[in-house]
């Protein structure tokens, strides 16, 4: 009998400290028309970035919280963690695509939104310190309009509602089929969509994981490397790798270049060399539609 | 029921991806677990060799035990993701971006660090073992190689046998910290789900369940083996002193 007690009794602690652990009181910041607008709230962003810093900007009226990944920044949202997240306009267009319950706030960088410069908010290609590819990249980077970047955004996020339907042919392609002047080795994540990502068909020009068979790797830095090889008369070959691998993976000879949604920061540009950036984009707030 | 329903369709959609990745893991852990199992058979033997009256072997074996040592101390005393990071990038770097292949990195990798726990396991097997069995062996005339081979690690396998099930479970789930040079095994393609599919917590819900029945199954056939190796409760002498031709039933205990 005495045992059963102790059972019970502790039975019923355990549910009154679940209770009372649950349910955070949460802040709507839906209607936020600036950042000055996000008062009270839990913001979150990925470690070691930019966006990060960003957040400090408002430090002293929101709750800051890093998380490592990116999609662990979607699973505390949806797990009541955090009000929102940092995330590029490109990310944010395609969380929301494919989850109704998710919205952003339209933030315009150095308006609205974050101070910011161009060199953060925009994504380049790294080689080698001193590689001559730079230069070659640069020329074919420069040849591709605002317009063709901000077209070919909105097809690969189109792409990103389902990875395994056919879009049509892309704006950003080739007509170039010459590989005479090599292979051009190329690494990134393949999960940071809608720049890349895995995929395991080759469906809308994805190209074959030289290091992942069976997988193929699409999104907007895929094209824009197929674009830069084949304008070079190169061939391509996408490597996978973790981000804290890519860096090394140039410097050691291993890849020629990162594609991947990188941007140019000053630490970075120490341990490797950067082309002008291939996209700019907008730092938006991801939040929970609340019911 | 909308979680249940979502994590069955991550397994229907990917199960080709899973049933790979599984196939990875079991493939690393399992061959690495064997030279694991090898290197630490070999480095128990040679510690726990008596030292030759020889002077000149006697040097020799004393500068391979430090060796030995060594090897144990750092692999035994480092993480393995750092060891992964530390040997593929390495060997780039050493060799102007020539990367070794992914698999047998793999291979490597799990071999040399579970070869370092084996080490030990396997010498406390041989120190374990009743002094009396070696001066049996000596006294029917074997040498130390022949007692070690014919009667000593017989009986030490059997009794590591739980120790080094231990270390292939353990393998199972370590294997996880590969994909940070990007071994396609099972963590790694649930990294590549998760971010395919955008749910988080349901694919890491179906790659806990896979993990769960792979090492379950591994210990219970292990165990299976043990209980083998063990004998039939039940056995029969034959002869004895007096009699050549005498039977001696043995009946173990009824469980």
């Amino acid at each position: 009998m005495k045992k059963l007690t102790a059972i019970i009794l502790s039975l019923v602690l355990l549910c009154t400290a679940l209770t009372a652990c649950s349910s955070r009181v949460k802040t709507d910041i839906s209607g936020a028309q600036n950042i000055s607008e996000l008062k009270g709230a839990i913001i979150a962003a990925q470690s070691d970035t930019f966006h990060l810093t960003a957040l400090d900007q408002i430090k002293d009226d929101i709750t800051i919280k890093e998380y490592p990944d990116f999609t662990d920044l979607l699973n505390a949202l949806n797990s009541g963690a955090i009000d929102g997240y940092v995330a590029e306009e490109p990310t944010a267009l395609t969380v929301c695509g494919t989850d109704a319950t998710l919205a952003y706030l339209p933030l315009v960088n150095n308006s609205t939104g974050f101070t910011a410069t161009d060199a953060e908010t925009g994504i380049a290609v790294a080689f080698k310190t001193g590689s001559e590819m730079v230069a070659k990249a640069n020329s074919v980077i420069a040849a591709i309009s605002t317009e063709t970047r901000s077209d070919l955004m909105k097809q690969i996020v189109k792409m990103t509602e389902d990875i395994t339907k056919d879009v049509g042919a892309l704006v950003l392609t080739s007509d170039k089929t010459d590989t005479s002047n090599g292979t051009l080795k190329i690494a990134m994540e393949c999960a940071y969509q809608p720049f890349n990502w895995a995929q395991t068909t080759d469906v809308n020009g994805a190209v074959a994981i030289a290091n992942n068979p069976g997988m193929f790797a699409n999104g907007y830095d895929v094209q824009v490397a197929k674009y830069i090889a084949a304008e070079l008369g190169m061939a391509l070959e996408v490597y996978q790798y973790e981000w804290d691998s890519l860096i090394p993976a140039v410097q050691s000879g291993a890849v020629d270049g990162i594609i991947a949604g990188m941007s140019p920061t000053a630490e970075r540009e120490e341990e490797v060399d950067f082309t002008e950036c291939y996209y700019n984009s907008n730092l938006v707030i991801i939040y929970k539609v609340q019911k | 029921m909308n979680f249940f329903v979502q994590v069955w369709q991550i397994v229907v959609k990917y199960y080709p991806h899973l049933l790979k990745g599984i196939g990875m893991t079991l493939l690393i852990s399992l061959v690495g677990t064997l030279i694991g199992l090898v290197i630490g058979l070999l480095t128990g033997v040679v510690r726990t060799t008596p030292f030759s009256k020889n002077r000149a072997v006697r040097i020799l074996h004393k500068i391979l035990n430090g060796i030995i040592a060594c090897y144990i101390e750092i692999f035994r005393g480092t993480p393995m993701m750092v060891q992964a990071m530390v040997i593929y990038w390495g060997y780039a770097f050493m060799n102007g971006g020539q990367t070794l292949p992914l698999i047998p990195a793999g291979i490597f990798i799990v071999s040399i660090n579970t070869g370092a726990y084996m080490a030990e396991i396997v010498r406390g097997g041989i120190i374990s073992i009743d002094k009396g069995q070696f001066e049996g062996a000596y006294s029917v005339g074997m040498t130390h190689p022949q007692a070690m081979l014919h009667v000593v690690i017989p009986q030490v396998m059997r009794n590591i046998l739980p120790s080094i099930s231990n270390e292939f479970v353990i393998n199972i789930k370590d294997t996880s910290v590969l994909n940070v040079i990007g071994v396609a095994e099972l963590y790694h393609v649930a990294g590549t789900i998760k971010a395919m599919s955008f749910q988080t917590f349901q694919t890491y819900a179906v790659v806990c369940v896979l993990y769960f029945i792979m090492t379950f199954s591994v210990t219970r056939i292990l165990r299976g083996f043990e209980k083998k190796l063990s004998g039939s409760k039940n056995y029969t002498i034959c002869g004895s002193q007096s009699d050549p031709a005498a039977e001696i039933h043995v009946k173990g205990e009824a469980k």
